[in-house]
């Protein structure tokens, strides 16, 4: 089976790209997969190439591609009740990160983490409390904290509120933004909600079924979606003004089983704009216009998939 | 935590007062008459008489229970051994540092070797080395052992004579004995250890501590170990109790002089005290080792907190 297939996607230093996909998109695989991280076995990248900073990551020692985790590239993990050891206390598992990393030991970690706590909010004096002392939201910037310790290139965050409450949604968002700004580093963002990478991203990449279906900039993929499942997306979001009882869009049919993919375009049973062709074969990645490239035979007309 | 201990062992004397009077009870309704047994078959009645009169077993079942309770918990006499006419706990005195230091080496070897068998097969799970540990400690959780023992000796003092098959006083002497105790407890605590950690492995925080850059080993050794330790802890403890109470079989194929064979010798001859002087040793050592993990929890684990 393979979840992710024909991906390829740049990200330039400092620059913040949104990776969009419904659940089982393969969005959490791509990310793993940068940080080698996929479970073996069952799991197994069977071909490509990562290109970090110049070197591929797919061809690097475990001692490199460990020097390279963490210090380089951090991700923060989707379910912070789960994400931390429970049995260190959470200034540990930042002076882990900082030991590993790092010329600093002992007590001037100690201090980098307190330093690395501070700067997500948490006060000194819980340095020495235990994951299940905290609450969700604040384990989520613990999480944070040990993500930028070293501060990375690069940061992958995997739905980094998806588990938390609403309220504490727009907090933490808002912190990794001024973080990513603060380090200056890479942001990949992954999640299922357009309007955090609206705010957030400057890249936006829509995945389907294990491919990139529409890659853009935020300001051409906002305006003019290409892809039908783009467009899909989109109507999907609730708006204000829909009158109130009033049935939500949504995109017909259920994701492909990706152990069993539908022939030609993975979206084709479920594309309102389907043609024979589209159930025939795949059109592969094309730029339709100057940085914005499309998966789709027929995409919309510009101007057509419009969104105000 | 004082307070926790505190009631701890409270409800240890609970359990031991309710195996003290589970225990009588039993051997009281078990045909058979210790009488006959110390005295001789065809013994004639008068003296059968003087010795019930003597060890007030012509009183009626209500009386001697209370006795023996009385005795046993405000005197701290466990009462006279009918066949070794001497107190019943200077018999287990003189045996229980035996059994106890058998059964200590035994969870000694089977923890030194069930966990890192158990790691190691959990790294490398359905490798040829794991398929092969899986087949071996089906095989140690399933040999019975005095069947272990009696292999034990057919090959190491038999037919290579290198080790004695009797007795427990001496260090070669006491190796076939902790080898035979230890052979199901290595594969039961292989098997936990092994599942427990397959089960930790998988989860976030480990993934979040690769993630880190941190070397597999200390991955494995200081995350997951200690976070797949709780369950293995339990087995280890329950190993425990099983191997003082497998200490009557091994005791007597090696002709060791413990607890084990005294209280399968005071079995055969009906001597009451013995038996219950035996049950009780073994369920007080398994409720104090008990009580010694569930306080260890809280050390491993913040979470648990001991109120």
């Amino acid at each position: 089976m393979h979840a992710v297939n024909h991906l390829n996607l740049t990200l330039h230093r400092g620059k913040a790209l949104g990776f969009v996909g419904e659940t089982g998109a393969g969005k959490t695989t791509t990310a793993l997969a940068i940080l080698q991280l996929i479970q073996t076995p069952p799991g197994k990248i069977t071909g490509g190439s990562i290109m970090f900073e110049g070197h591929d990551i797919m061809k690097m020692t475990e001692a490199e591609k460990r020097q390279i985790r963490g210090d380089r590239i951090s991700m923060i993990f989707q379910d912070p009740m789960t994400s931390l050891n429970p049995l260190k206390t959470v200034e540990d598992q930042i002076v882990e990160m900082i030991g590993l990393h790092s010329a600093m030991k002992g007590e001037e970690a100690r201090k980098r983490a307190l330093e690395m706590l501070a700067l997500v909010g948490i006060r000194p004096e819980r340095s020495k409390d235990y994951p299940h002392q905290f609450s969700g939201g604040m384990r989520q910037r613990v999480g944070i904290a040990i993500a930028l310790a070293c501060e990375p290139s690069l940061l992958i965050a995997d739905e980094p509120t998806t588990a938390l409450d609403v309220t504490i949604q727009a907090q933490v968002m808002e912190l990794i933004k001024k973080l990513q700004s603060v380090v200056n580093t890479s942001f990949l963002l992954i999640t299922h909600d357009l309007g955090i990478v609206a705010e957030i991203c400057d890249d936006v990449a829509i995945m389907y079924a294990g491919r990139i279906v529409e890659y853009s900039n935020i300001r051409q993929l906002y305006s003019h979606p290409l892809h039908p499942y783009t467009r899909g997306l989109f109507d999907a979001v609730p708006r204000l003004d829909t009158r109130l009882g009033g049935k939500l869009s949504v995109i017909p049919g259920l994701p492909p089983d990706p152990i069993d993919l539908p022939k030609g375009c993975a979206f084709s049973p479920r594309c309102p704009k389907a043609r024979p062709l589209c159930h025939e074969r795949e059109c592969g990645m094309r730029e339709y216009e100057p940085g914005h490239f499309v998966n789709c035979h027929f995409p919309l007309e510009l101007g057509e998939g419009g969104v105000q | 935590m004082v307070k926790y201990i505190f009631r701890r062992v409270l409800l240890l004397l609970l359990v031991v007062v309710s195996v003290m009077v589970i225990i009588f009870t039993i051997l009281y309704f078990t045909p058979g008459d210790p009488a006959k047994s110390a005295l001789g078959q065809d013994a004639n009645p008068e003296s059968i008489a003087a010795f019930h009169a003597k060890y007030g077993l012509d009183k009626p079942y209500p009386e001697q229970l209370a006795r023996y309770l009385y005795k046993a918990i405000f005197k701290l006499d466990l009462g006279y051994s009918y066949m070794m006419k001497s107190p019943v706990s200077m018999e287990l005195a003189t045996r229980i540092p035996v059994t106890m230091k058998l059964a200590f080496w035994a969870v000694v070897l089977s923890t030194l070797i069930g966990i890192p068998l158990g790691v190691i097969c959990s790294i490398r799970q359905y490798s040829f080395l794991d398929s092969l540990a899986t087949l071996v400690t089906l095989l140690g959780v399933s040999m019975p052992t005095f069947w272990t023992g009696l292999l034990l000796i057919l090959a190491f003092s038999v037919h290579l004579g290198w080790l004695p098959s009797m007795g427990a006083s001496t260090v070669s002497e006491m190796i076939l004995p902790i080898v035979t105790l230890s052979g199901s407890s290595i594969a039961v605590i292989a098997r936990m250890t092994r599942s427990s950690m397959l089960e930790v492995i998988r989860s976030d925080y480990i993934r979040t501590a690769r993630a880190k850059g941190q070397k597999e080993r200390v991955v494995i050794m200081r995350h997951a170990l200690p976070n797949a330790m709780i369950p293995i802890l339990t087995i280890i403890s329950m190993q425990f109790g099983a191997l003082l109470s497998g200490s009557i079989v091994t005791e007597a194929i090696f002709s060791i002089s413990g607890v084990g064979r005294l209280m399968l010798e005071a079995i055969n001859l009906r001597d009451y005290p013995v038996i219950q002087g035996g049950v009780l040793f073994i369920s007080v050592a398994f409720c104090l080792i008990n009580m010694a993990v569930d306080i260890l929890y809280a050390f491993i684990d913040p979470r648990i907190h001991v109120k």
